[in-house]
């Protein structure tokens, strides 16, 4: 994991290693990713993208959709590689999954055969440990994911709210410094989701790990992030990036309506119409 | 329901209903089934009677339990009751499934887990699986001898090919999400394996038991045919040889009954291992 020979351009990576800003937890330079294609035309997923996140902060990614922001997370995730650019997390490179980043995916991705508890401590006991001291602060998290007294339940037991809400606890199972979301409310109704909007926000406002979201709702950019990252589409760059400056804790009712929020969305859409 | 002072509310007697309208539903799909045995039973009994059909050819039912009484109505331990055979014929069956189907798992599993055994040995799974089985008999039982080596041999060999091709194709039907999920978790190859992989391939393994279970019993009887000293097969031959047709009939009869119960066996034991299947994918 601490080989940074592998990175495609090593002066760079050594650089961004070396500067590593106080409080930037991500910094990615120059990200390009190219994708081959079965027609033989390749296809430029990212061109040149540079981003930062700080250490706590929660970004949200919103782009249409083909513009490379689930590519953007695959690297982010350690999944796939570069082709050009740096990527460094908390100032060491990223060539490889970490126990550092923690992945939910746009559908809760359980294993039916394992009880909810069993899932939640997967990562940890993945690689031949065991749970050890992290049993704890696990217990904790369900509590505070509303899904104590389901330990022993399977996850088709459960509503889809609810396993996405297990897959949120599993990603934070390792206290991981980053947690990446891939749309992880996609796949629930519109009533569901705006539920669940408002989970992600108490557990991170307990948590305050760092969060990348990937969304293609405007809505829930502005609701749960600190700064939303707007991107272009193919070949995706980044256009702007924008402060959201609403109190914590935000309250659907009060949030949508509220002026900041009319300015931020209408902003943001006319980018996304470009 | 001693408690008197709980009122049974609307779920409850909805509840209640939905269960004894299955109950009821049950009792007739038995009853349904009763009267097809017995008036398949009526139909046969007048064929033979009324067209005069010799018993060598085919006897009448009460034949055919007689020949299964006196099989049955005797002390295990007796040469003319079907309990040695039969227990010959089962544990050389479950042996030789035993065998096949565990070396079917692991070869199907190397098969779907690295692409050059994958290459290397699907051609010869195409060609041997579709290579009628039982032709190979002959050989087993020159190879392996009378006894229960070549039994054991041949249902190993037709337990093999459908737990091959089964654990192969689950494995390869894992979600890629979930490998993903073990990907980003830094998960070593045999722990995806154990984690994910084998238990996505269960419903199709479960499948290749429940085949493997029924054609070991299969290739048993076929080697026994060929030459053997015990077994349900030798019953057979020798009612044959002096046409004992109802004696035919009763050990057909024990054999199929053999089959339904180790096929309910899978069964069951699938229903409570992957409880969780169909009931939502994520």
């Amino acid at each position: 994991m601490t080989v940074a020979a592998t990175m495609t351009l090593p002066s760079k990576a050594a650089a961004a290693g070396a500067v590593a800003r106080s409080g930037a937890l991500i910094e990615a330079k120059g990200i390009v990713k190219i994708y081959p294609t079965v027609s033989g035309e390749p296809v430029l997923a990212l061109d040149q993208v540079d981003m930062s996140v700080e250490d706590g902060e929660f970004v949200c990614l919103v782009g249409p959709s083909g513009c490379g922001k689930s590519t953007l997370m695959r690297l982010l995730a350690g999944l796939d590689r570069a082709d050009a650019g740096t990527f460094s997390l908390g100032g060491t490179a990223i060539d490889g999954p970490s126990a550092e980043v923690g992945v939910v995916f746009q559908q809760a991705t359980l294993l039916p055969w394992l009880t909810v508890w069993q899932n939640v401590t997967l990562p940890l006991r993945v690689g031949g440990h065991d749970i050890g001291d992290r049993e704890a602060p696990v217990r904790e998290l369900l509590k505070i994911a509303a899904l104590q007294g389901f330990e022993n339940k399977y996850p088709y037991e459960l509503s889809g709210g609810m396993q996405q809400r297990v897959a949120i606890v599993r990603a934070l199972a390792r206290d991981p410094k980053l947690l990446l979301m891939d749309e992880p409310f996609g796949a629930l109704d519109a009533l569901t989701r705006e539920k669940m909007n408002a989970e992600l926000q108490r557990i991170w406002l307990a948590s305050r790990k760092t969060v990348v979201l990937i969304t293609h709702s405007i809505d829930e950019a502005i609701f749960l992030g600190d700064r939303v990252v707007v991107m272009s589409p193919r070949p995706g760059r980044i256009v702007r990036e924008l402060k959201v400056e609403l109190p914590r804790p935000r309250i659907a009712a009060e949030t949508f309506g509220h002026p900041e929020h009319v300015k931020l969305s209408r902003e943001i859409r006319a980018l996304l119409e470009g | 329901m001693t408690d008197l002072s709980h009122e049974p509310s609307a779920l409850d007697l909805v509840a209640a209903n939905a269960q004894s309208r299955r109950r009821r539903e049950r009792f007739a799909n038995v009853g349904i089934a009763i009267a097809g045995a017995l008036a398949l039973l009526l139909i046969w009994k007048l064929a033979v009677m009324l067209l005069n059909v010799p018993p060598y050819i085919l006897p009448a039912p009460e034949g055919v339990f007689t020949a299964l009484w006196s099989g049955i109505a005797v002390s295990p331990a007796s040469p003319l009751g079907f309990y040695l055979p039969l227990w010959s014929t089962l544990s050389n069956a479950l042996f030789g499934f035993l065998i096949g189907a565990g070396l079917g798992l692991v070869v199907g599993s190397l098969m779907a887990e690295f692409r050059p055994v994958e290459t290397a040995l699907m051609p010869y799974a195409f060609a041997l699986q579709s290579l009628p089985k039982v032709a190979i008999a002959p050989l087993i039982v020159i190879w392996c001898g009378f006894g229960d080596g070549s039994k054991i041999a041949m249902a190993a060999l037709l337990a093999f090919f459908p737990m091959l091709v089964n654990s192969f194709a689950g494995m390869r039907s894992a979600d890629i999400e979930r490998i993903e999920l073990m990907k980003v978790l830094s998960a070593s190859r045999f722990e995806t394996y154990r984690l994910v992989k084998l238990p996505s391939a269960a419903p199709y393994i479960f499948a290749g038991l429940d085949m493997g279970i029924v054609y070991a019993l299969l290739g048993t009887i076929v080697a026994e045919f060929l030459g053997a000293q015990e077994g349900m097969g030798v019953v057979i031959t020798k009612a044959q040889a002096v046409t004992d047709v109802a004696g035919v009939f009763a050990v057909l009869t024990i054999l199929g009954a053999t089959g339904i119960m180790l096929h309910l066996i899978v069964r069951r034991s699938q229903r409570s291992l992957i409880h969780w299947m169909d009931r939502g994918q994520h």
